[in-house]
């Protein structure tokens, strides 16, 4: 029985810390809502921590292709990432169009998509530690000139 | 039965104050960590002004959109350099001689070493252009006839500081110098750069500390 119970309080401690260490980077979030008869409703919220982790499982071929097609974006967006990160929050791009509006936001470290237009609204939350992380290591996969 | 309880009770007590105390302190850590992390944002916010650019496009029409962009000064200096697209490098524009018959970085040489005073009128049918040297500024006011509807009667205003033109002048002689003279312009007091009026749009680009357009 006491062996047992420490058992189960060191299964319950690992949860405990696994999860307090997957959220500690922020959340991921995205939203898709579909305003129509049989439109899809997607909700995804994912550990930040997570992402760079399971991007180690994507076949290499799969990443090396990502990186030849982001590759004229990836430097920007690695030093914009990073940048954005240590200034205010801030609206960077709006756009309002009678019923469809887009905007381009960073809210508290995170990088925040907004898109809504009759019938559809999708909403992309990503810490933009995560943006940089995964930039810098698609970066690192093309190859040397 | 009293000696086995009491031991179990024990051992059972040591255990979870151990994983309490574990946990919480890993908690700790990673809130102390996490609030570093959403603290050095602040920190940088807190101590230095910022310089925005800001665009501003409106269509007046009737389901006429507007496009607000805000851009950090600080951030397009860093990310111009690592763009690398057709005549634009490192942050510099290369012009290979003249743009649309004119010989650009000439005309911005003629402009930095002439003294105050309107240097440049264009009147004719189509348009009204004068390009003057007012104080530490280079204005360019483009006053168009015409049909407003016809998109023809238009209005431009620029307004650059010419520490600005002096910094996009510093590079080599055929090319022009982005990032040095948007580091030209962070320095600069607010300041309403571009004005373009028409029937039709109004588009405005603008310098100031503010991180939203009004």
């Amino acid at each position: 029985m006491p062996l047992l119970a420490k058992i189960v309080l060191g299964c319950v401690g690992t949860a405990c810390a696994a999860g307090v260490y997957a959220f500690h980077d922020g959340v991921m979030s995205v939203t898709v809502d579909e305003n129509r008869v049989g439109g899809q409703h997607v909700h995804l919220m994912i550990p930040a921590a997570m992402i760079p982790v399971a991007a180690r499982f994507v076949p290499d071929r799969h990443l090396r292709h990502a990186a030849e097609n982001a590759a004229p974006l990836l430097p920007a967006l690695t030093v914009a990432s990073k940048e954005l990160g240590r200034l205010a929050d801030a609206e960077l791009v709006r756009i309002d169009q009678a019923n469809q509006h887009v905007r381009l936001a960073t809210e508290g470290g995170y990088l925040v998509v907004d898109v809504r237009e009759p019938g559809k609204n999708v909403h992309v939350r990503c810490p933009l530690t995560v943006v940089h992380q995964l930039a810098g290591e698609l970066q690192e996969l093309q190859p040397a000139n | 039965m009293q000696t086995w309880n009491s031991k179990f009770g024990r051992e059972a007590r040591t255990a979870l104050m151990s994983s309490v105390l574990v946990v919480f302190g890993f908690m700790l850590a990673c809130s102390a960590d996490f609030a570093l992390a959403k603290g050095s944002p602040n920190g940088a916010q807190a101590g230095k002004s910022d310089r925005w650019i800001h665009v501003r496009v409106l269509n007046k029409e009737a389901k006429g959109e507007t496009v607000r962009v805000n851009v950090p000064l600080d951030l397009a200096e860093k990310v111009l350099p690592t763009i690398n697209h057709r005549n634009f490098h490192n942050g510099r524009v290369t012009l290979g001689g003249q743009v649309h018959d004119v010989d650009l970085r000439a005309l911005l040489e003629a402009v930095r070493s002439s003294r105050d005073g309107e240097f440049v009128t264009v009147n004719n049918n189509q348009n009204d252009v004068r390009v003057a040297k007012q104080g530490s500024y280079l204005v360019v006011h483009v006053q168009g006839h015409g049909d407003e509807r016809a998109h023809r009667a238009h209005r431009v205003e620029v307004r650059m500081p010419l520490t600005v033109v002096n910094a996009l002048l510093s590079g080599s002689k055929d090319e022009l110098d982005l990032v040095a003279g948007l580091r030209a312009l962070s320095t600069q007091p607010d300041v309403e750069l571009v004005t373009v009026e028409d029937g039709h749009n109004s588009v405005r680009v603008w310098l100031d500390s503010k991180n939203a357009t009004d």
